[in-house]
């Protein structure tokens, strides 16, 4: 005994921490990455004359740091002629992989640079000239990448009140003409050619032309529109100003990016940003770091700077919860704010500027598994992962299942009648797996009435945009990429609450039919006690049994789902128009509604007890149980929807069986426990999608619908599904197609039941307490959610597979709107 | 030379048991070596594993083991050291051979190196083996592994030697200032505890919170990557070794060198001063003054002196129950949060009131443990057993007064610590009670058993703890084990906790009716060493 035995002792936490470590080999869905933007030297206006010569073009994809891009990203050149005729005055030529320019003809082009995809790209005005040449531009750069061709201004600079003025830079070839030169202005503007500074004085569309006295070169005309009351935003500073520190919100006019620190600033070889007399060293002079960062600490400003809000979706489970933690000791409440990276509360002009919230949204650290980087969030970060909807267990520590709620958000617009016009806004650089997008948050969500999201691009998110009970929304001509979950995924925050005095017919195993209050059939150890615990305790032998329990549960659901002859109103509608889906991990689009089962209601079936051994009982030394508390009147019939997708809407979303994963709908920590211990003895392998395979049901179903697309050359099948409905409870909401297409390529809805899948689970084989557990922990999560199905819409014929969105149609579709 | 050698190995080595005893030690040692040594390796390598794919990562990590152990090797080096050069008896011993101070130095210096090399290669070769596993090193990899701790020897042993003589200065300072003595090893063991806190709140929240993850991060590996790099001159040997970087042998030989030549320098300086100029001091003469105390408060007083002044039982009784409540406390809290967090959570709770159960364990053990470092009844008390059969008092009571004083104190450091626990919302109040009760039994019937054993020393041969230690482990693993089966099956934890205490109560009062009948008897058959 003595001392080696109490080291030993000491030592005992360690060791058993050490079998903590999680050792599950993870199979990881990885996506291409794109470049994230093209980097060259060029001003918003160049000059190039007219000669045999060919003028190189230079420019470099600029990849995420630590990831190299797939294919399809080699950049590629264009040119345009800017007054739309077809006779060129410059032309492109590739020699080797090199892009040169040939000046041909005098006149205005423009200079498109674009990966292969066409989802990046950058362009430059070329000004093609035989004997002088007049340029006239920003001293700052414009972004080089705008959808709508219409530069804006605000009124003012930095805030309210402080006139704009815009440093303008001249250039005149040969620079003899330079004294020649005159400049012609609208009224609402005046222009000193002398200091080169442009005064606004006052809002609408605005011009200044600069001309040579003997006309020797062609004049040159920067045209514009002025924002009445909008705010020029140079800075972080400013765009905190006039979103997240001001109450009513200003108008924003963007005039810089606001990008990742990776992306602001030159970094060192330690991978931090260089710093040169006392500065941060910045990778161009319109580029703003999103967010204060701290050289010292290497810390953000972030929790001083994001808005934060309660939540404006159901609280029922976090109310509940939190009353609990209050009255039991050892448990914590669960917050029911969110934060946000921009509240914004009126217009927001982007100018074609990128809004990156990579530095707020994205875990600090990264982890190295197989190979892989995996993001790991450190108790800096604030954002966490959406809020808890319901959980089964302690929120706060590893709970058996959890339904999300509303998630943090990049950007929030907020009121009525706000437009959202030309703005490039992700919430993060995810790298090579939509996993890594768990915790980032939803990138645009809308909250108010009459609200228009146009020219932009928004990607990278657990979801892209999130509109709940918003009337009249319009996302028009927008590029909508990247989410883990939905691309757009919107519903309503109203719902309708269980009515248990509701009188309903529900149907016995035995097939007698009863009418009764649902209030009676739902309370535990009533009859849909036994139903379900039937349900999850025992295994169908033979059709009848099947059918007859089918038939039970599916009238206990319908009744569930009753609105009691009381229609729901619309409580959101969207028109979503000219705007191409592109790769996200579920579905394009997504109608939720909420899940309805007697467990959420009432706490029925007992046998979650039961089955689940000990779980609900088991108490720690400190009298903590695992699932301490179990929430109800969670239930409920969320109040419909409705989107009309129209125009030359194109969903570029096709994925592989592997690639539509549900890891990020639920959370579920089944799997892990199993894996951890039985699985490596039982042989049990046990996934998401064991316990909740709506997969395997939707690529069973779609290919008897005929909606999967099998590619010729790589043998595998794709699906692309447009539209998902929630199902589990009552999902109301409607979409309708309005498609440019002269043949529709959406196919009809599908519906996928899990409970086929559940009631034609055989009977386990070996009769050891893991078989004997593991049926009923699987049928667990429907008996949580309810039992409707869930419908998809696919995309049929393989239509747009293989193609990707190109945002030149998108430019084309803005100019378009101008006419 | 050959004779040094042998005399220098019994010194290093023998422990004076008898021989039946050394082997089991010996097995003891090996599975132990073996056990740290499997650990180390799966450690290692599961890191390593993790690790592969950041760059220069696999030679970061390499380096803080072997730095770790390093350190290691270097309080192992001051200890064989002082062992080795400043032993009294060893010292006097020689004082009358003819032989020379050249040769007796070098027979310790050989010893130093056979020591080292020995012991280093246990720890470091393993861990050579997995890297080159891993990452499919040539032999020639191996071999040169083989030579590491004939490196390694020049810088550890050197850093030893340096320190040897202010160490053992300083320790035998303290050994003639037994307040002091107390004082400093009770703020060395509360030092110790509170950094073992830190590690071990760090470990169980990164664990706790499913963040492991984050140990092995870029931004960690970096760091880690920064202070390797400053571990001079490991790292050098590591770029040696590791990396094969043959500039990076030239500067670590310079330091090593200069190291070990300077602390041999001082080492063999004051070893020589010690055998031939130091002044022998006379001990200063005490004057005991008689003072008339009751018999009962005299014995206890003498079995306090014993316990708190002996530096063996500073360290191992008196130290440790001062840091006791907070040790306690702490492990309890950890296991807990360990059990009640992440998946583990879910496993234990097929086993309601596993926690608790773990809980009491802890309790019982931590006591048992500390308090064995005092249970040495009749062995401490060395050459003054005569004087114990002698004097007028009965066995009985002097008997008990032994085993009473300790058990007092290991039960008011037993209640401060289940105190400590309660109010830091450890355990309830229910898992405390009973934490109390049963330790308090379990503890009283250990005592019984030891005083059995010390008891029954014949011969002078070493006191055999074979049922003491049975009885300590055997009985609360078994009773945990047999508490987690009944809490499987329904039964309340306080009704296994009373079930325990009946068993453990069922168990001493034979025990306890042995002792008191037998123990005057067995007092006067005592056959001490001494």
């Amino acid at each position: 005994m003595k001392k080696k035995n109490l080291i030993i002792l000491l030592l005992f936490p360690f060791l058993i921490s050490v079998f903590c470590i999680v050792t599950i080999n993870t199979t990881y869905n990885m996506v291409d990455v794109d470049i994230s933007f093209i980097d060259w030297d060029y001003n918003d206006m160049e000059a190039f004359e007219i000669s045999e010569n060919l003028y190189s073009l230079r420019a470099v994809g600029v990849n995420q740091r630590h990831y190299e891009v797939s294919g399809g990203s080699a950049l590629v050149w264009s040119v345009k002629n800017k007054d739309g005729t077809d006779e060129p005055y410059a032309e492109v030529v590739e020699k080797s992989g090199s892009y040169y320019l040939r000046a041909l003809r005098a006149g205005e082009v423009t200079v498109t640079c674009s990966n292969a995809k066409g989802n990046v790209y950058r362009s430059l005005t070329a000004v093609i000239y035989k004997d002088a040449a007049i340029l006239m531009y920003p001293t700052e750069g414009s972004s080089q990448s705008n959808i709508d061709s219409t530069v804006y201004y605000g009124q003012y600079d930095h805030k309210r009140g402080e006139a704009a003025v815009i440093d303008m830079t001249l250039r005149a070839l040969p620079a003899g003409i330079y004294g020649s030169l005159y400049a012609e202005t609208s009224d609402n503007v005046s222009y000193d050619i002398s200091t080169g500074k442009a005064y606004i004085l006052a809002p609408g569309d605005a011009y200044i032309t600069v001309r040579a006295k003997d006309g020797v070169a062609a004049p040159v005309t920067y045209s514009f529109n002025i924002v009445e009351d909008g705010v020029n935003v140079y800075n972080y500073d400013d765009l905190l100003n006039c979103t997240n520190r001001s109450a009513e919100g200003e108008i924003v006019v963007l005039r810089r990016h606001f990008e990742s620190l990776e992306n602001s600033y030159v970094l060192g070889s330690d991978g931090k940003p260089m710093v040169t007399d006392g500065k941060l060293l910045r990778k161009a002079n319109n580029v703003e770091c999103f967010g204060y960062y701290d050289t010292k600490t290497g810390r953000f400003s972030f929790p001083d700077d994001v808005y934060s809000f309660r939540t404006t979706y159901n609280t029922e489970f976090i109310e509940q919860w939190n009353e609990f933690a209050k009255n039991n000791r050892g448990y914590s409440p669960v917050s029911d704010s969110l934060y946000v990276g921009l509240h914004v509360q009126k217009d927001f002009y982007g100018n074609g500027y990128t809004i990156n919230l990579h530095n707020l949204t994205y875990p600090y650290s990264y982890s190295t598994q197989n190979g892989v980087r995996i993001p790991e969030l450190t108790a800096d970060n604030l954002f966490r992962g959406p809020l808890k909807l319901y959980c089964l267990g302690d929120p706060n520590n590893l709970p058996l299942i959890s339904l999300y709620g509303q998630d943090n958000i990049g950007m929030y617009v907020d009121g009525d009648g706000i437009t959202v016009n030309d703005v490039n806004i992700k919430n993060c650089d995810f790298g090579d797996r939509m996993a890594n997008m768990d915790t980032v948050g939803t990138v645009l969500e809308v909250y108010g009435d009459g609200i228009t999201v146009i020219n932009s691009r928004i990607s990278n998110g657990k979801n892209v945009i999130r509109s709940f009970s918003s009337k009249d929304l319009t996302v028009k001509n927008c590029l909508l990429s990247n989410a883990r979950n939905f691309l757009f995924l919107t519903g309503s925050n109203k719902y309708l609450p269980m009515d248990k005095d509701a009188v309903a017919t529900f149907e016995m195993l035995d097939g007698t039919q009863k009418d009764m209050l649902i209030g009676e059939f739902i309370k535990p150890d009533g009859d849909a006690d036994a139903l379900l615990n039937r349900f999850l305790l025992e295994y169908c032998k033979n059709d009848a049994e099947r059918a007859s329990m089918r038939r039970a549960l599916e009238a206990m659901q319908d009744a569930l789902n009753s609105t009691g002859g009381k229609t729901l109103a619309y409580d959101g509608s969207a028109t979503v128009e000219d705007t191409y889906f592109y790769r996200s991990g579920i579905s394009s689009i997504c109608m939720e509604s909420l899940f309805n089962s007697p467990f959420l209601e009432e706490g029925s079936a007992s046998m979650f007890g039961e089955t689940l051994g000990g779980m609900l009982m088991a108490k720690d030394s400190q009298g903590k149980a695992l699932v301490p508390y179990v929430a109800k009147g969670v239930s409920g019939i969320a109040y419909p929807v409705t989107v009309e997708v129209k125009g030359s809407t194109r969903f570029y979303d096709y994925k592989s069986s592997e690639g539509f994963d549900l890891g990020g709908l639920i959370e579920e920590n089944f799997s892990m426990i199993a894996n951890q211990v039985i699985g490596t003895t039982g042989g049990i392998d046990i996934t998401v999608d064991t316990i909740f395979p709506l997969r395997s049901m939707l690529m069973s179903r779609a290919g008897s619908q005929g909606t999967v697309y099998r590619d010729p050359e790589s043998g595998n099948s794709y699906i692309n599904a447009t539209v998902a409905y929630y199902g589990g409870g009552a999902n109301l909401s409607v979409v309708k197609f309005d498609l440019d297409d002269e043949e529709s390529n959406i196919g009809g809805t599908l519906s996928v039941g899990l409970l086929d899948s559940y009631l034609n689970m055989p009977e386990p084989e070996k009769d050891d307490i893991i078989s004997d557990i593991k049926g009923p922990v699987l049928k667990t999560v429907i008996a949580v959610t309810g039992f409707e199905p869930f419908r998809f819409n696919l995309v049929k014929n393989g239509y747009l597979f293989g193609e990707s969105p190109n945002v030149q149609d998108l430019i084309a579709n803005a100019k378009e709107y101008e006419k | 030379m050959l004779t040094l050698l042998i005399k220098d190995f019994k010194l290093l080595f023998s422990t004076g048991k008898s021989k039946a005893r050394r082997f089991l030690d010996g097995i003891f040692s090996v599975i132990m070596t073996a056990l740290i040594i499997a650990i180390e390796v799966f450690l290692f390598s599961a890191i390593l594993t993790k690790i592969k794919s950041y760059s220069g990562a696999p030679e970061t990590f390499t380096c803080l083991f072997l730095a770790v152990i390093s350190v290691l090797m270097m309080a192992n080096g001051v200890l064989k050291a002082m062992k080795l050069f400043f032993n009294k008896k060893d010292i006097d011993q020689l004082a009358n051979h003819p032989v020379s101070d050249g040769m007796m130095i070098s027979s310790k210096l050989i010893f130093l190196f056979l020591n080292h090399y020995a012991t280093a290669f246990l720890f470091t070769f393993p861990i050579f083996t997995a890297y080159g596993i891993i990452f499919r090193k040539t032999a020639w990899f191996f071999y040169m592994a083989i030579f590491y701790p004939v490196a390694s020897f020049l810088f550890e042993v050197g850093v030893a030697l340096l320190l040897v003589y202010p160490v053992w200065l300083l320790i035998e300072y303290l050994k003639k200032h037994v307040a002091l003595e107390f004082a400093v090893a009770v703020v060395l063991l509360f030092a110790g505890a509170t950094i073992y806190s830190i590690v071990l709140s760090a470990f169980v929240d990164m664990v706790a919170n499913n963040d492991l993850n984050l140990i092995f991060t870029d931004e960690s590996i970096t760091k880690i990557s920064k202070i390797t790099s400053r571990l001079v001159p490991i790292n050098f040997l590591v770029d040696f070794f590791i990396k094969g970087s043959r500039l990076k042998m030239t500067p670590y030989v310079c330091i090593s060198l200069g190291i070990f030549i300077l602390g041999t320098a001082v080492t063999v300086f004051m070893y020589g001063y010690i055998r031939h100029v130091a002044p022998q001091r006379k001990q200063r003469e005490r004057i005991f003054k008689f003072r008339g105390r009751k018999v009962n408060i005299a014995l206890a007083l003498k079995e306090l002196a014993l316990i708190t002044k002996n530096p063996d039982f500073i360290f191992s009784f008196s130290g440790l129950l001062a840091v006791e409540p907070f040790l306690l406390y702490l492990i309890v809290v950890a296991m807990s949060t360990i059990f009640t967090s992440g998946t583990f959570m879910y496993y234990v709770s097929l086993f309601p009131d596993f926690t608790s159960m773990i809980s009491v364990f802890l309790v019982m053990m931590v006591t048992l443990i500390i308090s064995s470092g005092a249970n040495r009844y009749i062995s401490m008390e060395a050459s003054t057993i005569k004087n114990l059969k002698t004097i007028p008092i009965s066995p009985k009571r002097q008997l008990i007064i032994k085993v009473l004083i300790p058990f007092i104190m290991s039960e008011t450091a037993l209640v401060i610590s289940i105190l400590v626990i309660l109010i830091g919302r450890a355990a309830s109040p229910l898992v405390c009670l009973f934490a109390f009760l049963l330790s308090t039994v379990l503890l009283f019937v250990f005592d019984l058993i030891a005083m059995r054993e010390e008891l029954h020393i014949r011969h002078a041969k070493p006191r055999s703890t074979f049922m003491s230690s049975l009885f300590a482990y055997l009985l609360p693993i078994m009773f945990v084990a047999l508490g987690l089966v009944l809490s499987f099956v329904g039964v309340p934890i306080w009704l296994i906790c009373l079930f325990g205490a009946l068993i453990f109560i069922g168990i001493g009062i034979p025990v306890f009716i042995n002792v008191w009948r037998n123990m005057d008897a067995w007092f006067m058959d005592l056959e001490t060493q001494y």
